[in-house]
Formats: C-alpha cells, sequence, structure tokens
C-alpha cells in the first residue's frame, strides 16, 4: 500500500517561531509537504551592518511566497495553514482560513480573548476542518515526565501542584510596555498561555480562578510576573486540589524551578527546562539528531514516595527518592499528532476548546486580582 | 553577677521539657523556680509521666493558680499549655505583675490578643510570644542573606512547613479559634514573614481540612501576603501540607531582583534536645551540609559560590547555613526583663500574626482578599 499522499502546508509569518518551533519539526516528517509561506516584506539587507534578515525566498526558494493572505488561502496546494503571526491577527486569520476549506494550526495564544476564541471554534465546527493551537509545551521534557508520573497514580492524591514558567529578564518581556494593558499582551498571554495549558491538561477544566499580578520595573497595567490559583469542583475528587500556575521575569537561577507537585504517596520536583529550544537555537541540532530533545541530567527532577515507584530510587529513611530520568522532548510528536489527526486517524490532542478555556482564565485572573476575589470559572 | 532570674513554668509537657526548660537551665541568668502542674503528667512517648518535682525536686510544685502565681519570688512566668489558656494564664501572670513568656500561638483570638497587650502596658511588665523560629538555623541563615543585600530587592517569598504526618487534633468539629495547622504550624512560617518584611497591606488565604473532611480545622493551607508603597512588589506565600511526602521538606525558596535561595530540610535544634543533646554541646544547632541552600546571585556574596556556568552572569553556591540557638530566646528575654535592650518577640507582632491566621480562613471561606488592618 503506497503511503498517504504528504499535506501541503503552507505557513503564514516567517519570524523567529516559523523557524525555530514549526519547520524543524514539520520539513523531516514525510506527512507533510511545505508548499507556501506568506511573507508581507521582501528580503532586505541591512545596508549598515550588511546583514541579510531571514527571508523565505532564500532559505526556501523551492516554496511558493505570498505577500499577503488572500491569495495565499486560494492555494489549493495548501491543505494546512499555521498561523505563526503575531497575537493580534490569529483570530481573523484563523477564521479566513477555515472558511477557505484549510486545516489551521494557530500559535499560541489562540487568540486575544476567550469570545475570539469562540468565533473561531464556532468558525472550526462549521467547516469541520481541524482547528488546533500550538500548546506545543505539552511535548516538553519535563511535561511529559510529570504526565507520565500522573498517568502512573505515584503521587496518590494530589493536594497540590505548582507550575512555574520564569525566564530571567528576556529581551521579549522586559521593554517598557507603556502604561497600558492590551489585550493579548502581557506575560500570562505571552507565556502563561503554556503552563494554564498544562495545568488543564493534567487536571482538567478549574471551577474557580484568583489572579495576582504584577508589572515590575516599569509602571503598567500589563504584567510580568503573576500567580493563579485554579481550584476544582468541590463535590468530586479533586475538591481538596490547588493549582497554583506562576511566571515571572524576575528569576535569578541556573536552573529555575518548574515543577512542584504533592501528593500523599509522592513529591516530584523539578528544575530546568524543556532542552528543545536551545538544541534548535543555539546548538544548531537537528530535529532528527539522536541526543534531540534529552535533557541534561543535572535537571532530572527528585521523586520522592512512600513506595518504591522507578528504578532510578533508592530508599532513603524510610522514603524512596531518586532523579527521576526525563523522557524525551517530543516537538515532532506534536505535527504527527496533527497529521493523524487531520486524517482521521487519531483523535486531536490538543483541542481548541482548552486553549479557549486558557484564555479565559487569563481573562478571570486579571479580573480576580484587580477585585480582589475569588471568580467561578465560567 | 545579679542574681538569676527566677521562672515559673505553666505546665509539664513535651513543650516545656523540649522547648524551654534545657535553654533556661543553660542560662545562669536564669533559674527554676516553680511549676503550675495541675494533674499528673501526661506520658511522652511511651516513657511514664513525671511530676516535675520528681526532675527538679528543688523547684517549688503548685497545683493551683492562685498558689503558683502568688509565690512572690517568681519575676517570670513562662506558659507552655494548649492555646485555648494561653489568654486567662496571660492575664494572671501580668496581674501578678509577673514578666510573662507565652508559648504559641500567642492566642486564639486576636481580641485576646489585644487584651492582653493593652494589660501589659498598663503594668509595665515584659510580655513576650515564644517565636522560637525566629531563633532557627534556617531562619537565621536567610536573615543574613537578606541583610548582605545579594538578592536585591525581594520580589517573592515562599516559605513552607510541611510534614509528613498528620497531627491527632485535626479534624475535630467543632472548629475552635487557636485550631487547626494556620494556629499550630503558621504561627511559625507566619511570623517569620512578618519579622521580614512587617505587616502585610492585605491576606489572601486557602485551606483545606483533608483528614477531617466534615471539619472546618486546617491541615492544609496557602497564605498570601501582599503588601503596600515600597514593597508593592512583593508577594510572600507561606503554606503548609500535613502528610507531605517529601525528603528533606523545601522550607524556603525566595526571589529578588538579583538572586535567589532554595532551601531544603529543617532546624535541627528540636531532634537534637529529643535525642539528649544539650544547649552547651558544640554541635547544637549546626546543621548538615546536606541541607545548606543554593544561593545565585549576580555577583560573588559568598567565597562558597562559584561561576558555575562559566559567563559570570551567575554565582551559585551551598551557603553554609548559620547556627540555630534557642537559648538566644532566653538570652534576650532576660535583657528585656533587666532594661538592658528592647524586646525582640514583641507581643504585638504575634498580634499580627494572629490577625493574619483570622484574616486568613476568613478569606478563604468568603473568596475574596481582604485588607490587612
Amino acid at each position: 500500500m503506497s503511503p498517504p499522499k504528504p499535506i501541503g502546508v503552507g505557513i503564514v509569518g516567517y519570524g523567529f517561531s516559523t523557524r525555530t518551533f514549526h519547520l524543524p519539526f514539520i520539513l523531516p516528517n514525510p506527512s507533510y509537504r511545505l508548499v507556501a509561506f506568506v511573507q508581507r516584506h521582501d528580503a532586505a539587507t541591512d545596508s549598515r551592518t550588511g546583514k541579510t534578515a531571514p527571508h523565505c525566498t532564500i532559505d526556501y526558494p523551492e516554496a511558493r511566497r505570498y505577500k499577503g493572505h488572500e491569495e495565499f488561502l486560494e492555494d489549493k496546494e495548501v491543505e494546512l495553514v499555521i498561523i505563526a503571526t503575531g497575537h493580534s491577527s490569529h483570530a481573523a486569520l484563523a477564521i479566513a482560513a477555515l472558511k477557505a476549506g484549510k486545516h489551521v494550526v494557530v500559535e499560541k495564544p489562540f487568540c486575544c480573548s476567550s469570545q475570539e476564541a469562540d468565533q473561531v471554534i464556532a468558525e472550526a465546527k462549521k467547516s469541520g476542518k481541524v482547528l488546533t493551537v500550538f500548546q506545543n509545551r505539552r511535548y516538553d521534557s519535563d511535561f511529559r515526565t510529570l504526565q507520565s508520573l500522573v498517568d502512573q497514580n505515584v503521587f496518590g492524591q494530589i493536594t497540590e501542584a505548582e507550575i512555574h514558567y520564569d525566564v530571567d529578564f528576556p529581551p521579549w518581556a522586559s521593554g517598557n510596555p507603556g502604561p497600558d494593558f492590551k489585550p493579548g499582551g502581557g506575560l500570562m498571554f505571552g507565556i502563561g498561555c503554556h503552563v494554564l495549558d498544562q495545568a488543564m491538561a493534567l487536571f482538567g477544566q478549574p471551577t474557580s480562578v484568583t489572579g495576582f499580578y504584577r508589572s515590575l520595573v516599569h509602571p503598567s497595567k500589563s504584567d510580568n510576573a503573576f500567580t493563579i490559583v485554579l481550584q476544582y469542583d468541590p463535590s468530586g475528587p479533586q475538591k481538596d486540589l490547588l493549582v497554583t500556575v506562576k511566571g515571572s521575569i524576575v528569576s535569578n537561577l541556573v536552573y529555575p524551578l518548574k515543577y512542584f507537585v504533592r501528593g500523599f504517596d509522592g513529591t516530584f520536583i523539578k528544575h530546568g527546562e524543556d532542552p528543545q529550544e536551545p538544541q534548535i537555537v543555539s546548538e544548531g541540532m537537528a530535529s532528527t539528531d539522536p541526543k534531540f530533545g534529552y535533557e541534561h541530567p543535572d535537571t532530572y527532577g527528585v521523586l520522592t514516595t512512600s513506595k518504591k515507584a522507578h528504578d532510578s530510587q533508592q530508599e532513603k529513611k524510610g522514603k524512596w527518592v531518586g532523579n527521576m530520568p526525563s523522557l524525551k522532548g517530543d516537538y515532532m510528536g506534536y505535527y504527527e499528532d496533527v497529521a493523524k489527526a487531520i486524517r482521521g486517524e487519531k483523535e486531536l490532542v490538543v483541542k481548541p476548546e482548552t486553549s479557549r478555556d486558557g484564555i479565559r482564565v487569563i481573562e478571570l485572573a486579571r479580573e480576580s486580582a484587580e477585585l480582589g476575589r475569588t471568580l467561578p470559572f465560567a | 553577677m545579679a542574681p538569676p532570674i527566677k521562672v515559673g513554668i505553666v505546665g509539664y509537657g513535651f513543650s516545656a521539657r523540649t522547648f524551654h526548660i534545657p535553654f533556661i537551665l543553660s542560662i545562669p541568668d536564669l533559674a527554676v523556680h516553680a511549676f503550675l502542674q495541675r494533674g499528673a503528667a501526661p506520658s511522652v512517648r511511651g516513657q511514664p509521666g513525671s511530676s516535675c518535682t520528681d526532675d527538679y525536686p528543688s523547684a517549688k510544685r503548685y497545683d493551683n493558680a492562685e498558689g503558683f502565681f502568688g509565690d512572690k519570688e517568681t519575676e517570670l512566668v513562662v506558659v507552655t499549655t494548649g492555646v485555648g489558656s494561653h489568654a486567662e494564664l496571660a492575664e494572671k501572670a501580668l496581674r501578678a505583675g509577673k514578666h510573662v513568656v507565652v508559648e504559641k500561638p500567642f492566642t486564639g483570638t486576636s481580641e485576646e490578643a489585644d487584651r492582653l497587650i493593652a494589660l501589659q502596658k498598663e503594668t509595665g511588665k515584659i510580655l513576650t510570644v515564644f517565636q522560637s523560629r525566629r531563633y532557627d538555623s534556617d531562619f537565621r541563615t536567610l536573615q543574613k542573606i537578606l541583610a548582605s543585600g545579594g538578592m536585591g530587592s525581594i520580589r517573592e517569598c515562599e516559605i513552607h512547613y510541611d510534614w509528613d504526618i498528620f497531627f491527632d487534633r485535626v479534624g475535630k468539629t467543632p472548629y475552635q479559634p487557636g485550631d487547626g495547622m494556620m494556629f499550630g504550624l503558621g504561627s511559625h512560617t507566619i511570623d517569620q514573614a512578618l519579622a521580614m518584611f512587617g505587616p502585610p497591606a492585605s491576606v489572601t488565604g486557602f485551606y483545606r481540612t483533608i483528614k477531617g473532611s466534615s471539619s472546618k480545622t486546617d491541615d492544609w493551607f496557602t497564605v498570601i501576603l501582599q503588601y503596600e508603597g515600597e514593597q508593592a512588589e512583593l508577594f510572600v506565600t507561606i503554606k503548609t501540607m500535613m502528610g507531605s511526602k517529601m525528603k528533606p521538606n523545601l522550607k524556603y525558596f525566595v526571589r529578588g531582583e538579583t538572586g535567589s535561595f532554595i532551601k531544603f530540610g529543617w532546624d535541627p535544634q528540636e531532634e537534637q534536645i529529643v535525642a539528649g543533646i544539650k544547649p552547651s554541646d558544640p554541635s547544637y544547632g549546626v546543621e548538615s551540609p546536606d541541607i545548606y541552600g543554593t544561593l545565585t546571585t549576580s555577583k560573588q556574596v559568598d567565597p562558597a559560590q562559584k561561576d558555575l556556568v562559566g559567563d559570570g552572569e551567575w554565582w551559585v553556591g551551598k551557603y553554609p547555613s548559620v547556627k540555630g540557638d534557642i537559648t538566644d530566646f532566653y538570652r534576650d528575654v532576660v535583657k528585656a526583663v533587666r532594661g538592658e535592650a528592647g524586646v525582640v518577640c514583641k507581643a504585638e507582632q504575634s498580634r499580627n500574626g494572629i490577625k493574619i491566621i483570622e484574616l486568613g480562613r476568613e478569606s478563604a471561606e468568603t473568596g475574596r482578599t481582604l485588607p490587612f488592618v
């Protein structure tokens, strides 16, 4: 039986995200064929430095290049559209692509408001095409490791989960945001959407949201440090669970704290980050390299349990303790799952409804912070 | 040398024997003078109960409050009973003209605390609370690092006190003020936050009664403190979980603009006292290097730090812990009683701690962040 015809891919935007998070995981995958890009500006050389900014026509001359999305969406060979533009254009482009009969992957954050997200989801239902969001951090090494521990029930009843995403004064979040908050702006939208998505993938929809935020360094109603507390159905099995999702640009640690999850049977604490982005950007490693996605053992998490749960553990004062080798980070898996969903072979993993819920949590977190109240999730 | 201050101790249970008498005995400025021990001593750790006079034959033993507080030679009273009787006994002591050390939690309600503070002002005697964990090795270490300025302005401070076990008194209905782990352990950690950062501007609380289920007695809590003015960017989280399976438990996770400190484990003093090690022993209060915290700063603050990543951006090292010593609590009390120094563990601070607990419970029940008043 001959392999299925590759899915034609068109990408809107040719920035850092496209080059780092999408192309390395699409190109090696025989389920896909790169067809086209939308890149508004022509290739340009900086007369001062002599440097040419990255351009799709230089790097992928065999692909078509469109200057605008209208013509691009008429290209019949483009079956899957990846939207890798700035946040404010996500919803409009996603709706246009769905109306044009395409499957769609939208970069995170899905949209700038839950209302926009609802509109895009409604359009996807009408079109019958696959709509998903690039919640790639479900495929992070550390998250996959935590998820496997939760699935194996090593914690027993989980009472607390703390999920962090701290980045030490990154250039993309350290500038002055101005006094106002713009929907889609701030750290909650920028990276909170990743950790909130992880919380929802593990624990489902919350029933209440309590939010706190700060704008450190620059006075602003935008946020660059936040704490979001999620609580769950008081009549269900997660009634005692409290999940804290945090992010901050103040993080002076070599390996930032990532997860701290506690249950009656065990605790897992982990520092560090998934290695895939630095491997692509700093090491120039190919996504197909056998070392790709594997963490340095220094960042393995510590698993403590009352009964032995993993071979890496040793007995220590009545508990079993060990450095838990992290699972491989697998952004290739994101696109493998998308291909299977498009082909109807497997249920879609990253559902747009979950991402919409994440945006709703962000909206409620801001409102909660401003009112000083815990708000019901609705 | 001035004659030792005569101490009268109310209660002769685990607290008196572990947390007070060993330190009183090791200071020549204090003398164990009398006990108020109403009933037979409860058995402790499988040992048969003992009477205080079996262990301290030269001390006076009273079985009634009138006699005990009427003893004119007693100058300093130490109240080591359960929280339910703290206010009553402290009041009797102050009215009898004595200086008073009250075990934590200070009182069951902030109202009781306010009354005692007002009474203290009338009598002019010393009123202090046994916030012993200000003298813990790990807390002193954190304070030293803060004083060095190596971490810059603090933005986040997470303080934990988690136990592997559950205490028996959790789960009893109905809830009485003074019950639950916010009082039991939070009285220590909230006090540490007050000692470092002063009174907050608001309190947000969450709690669970996991073991007791229908009870409102908490065995798990989170209290979030926020601040005003120059500390408006500070965010403090105080947590306790009973039944935590982690060895060693997380204690502090503090982040400032130029550094961070993360520490696991506990101050060793309680374990050492129970094992029979005396405060005068050179190993007393000294932590094992296994539980030193990790200090990361943008400039080197301690010779133990190394330029780990090799790019000069961060200096990282295991920061040697400072010695813990509850004896210093009593040394500080002696100085205060003699008028040589002010009271270190101020009753007003402990009153604020009780107020934070009350607001923490109310916040949890109403789903609101409440202003701290």
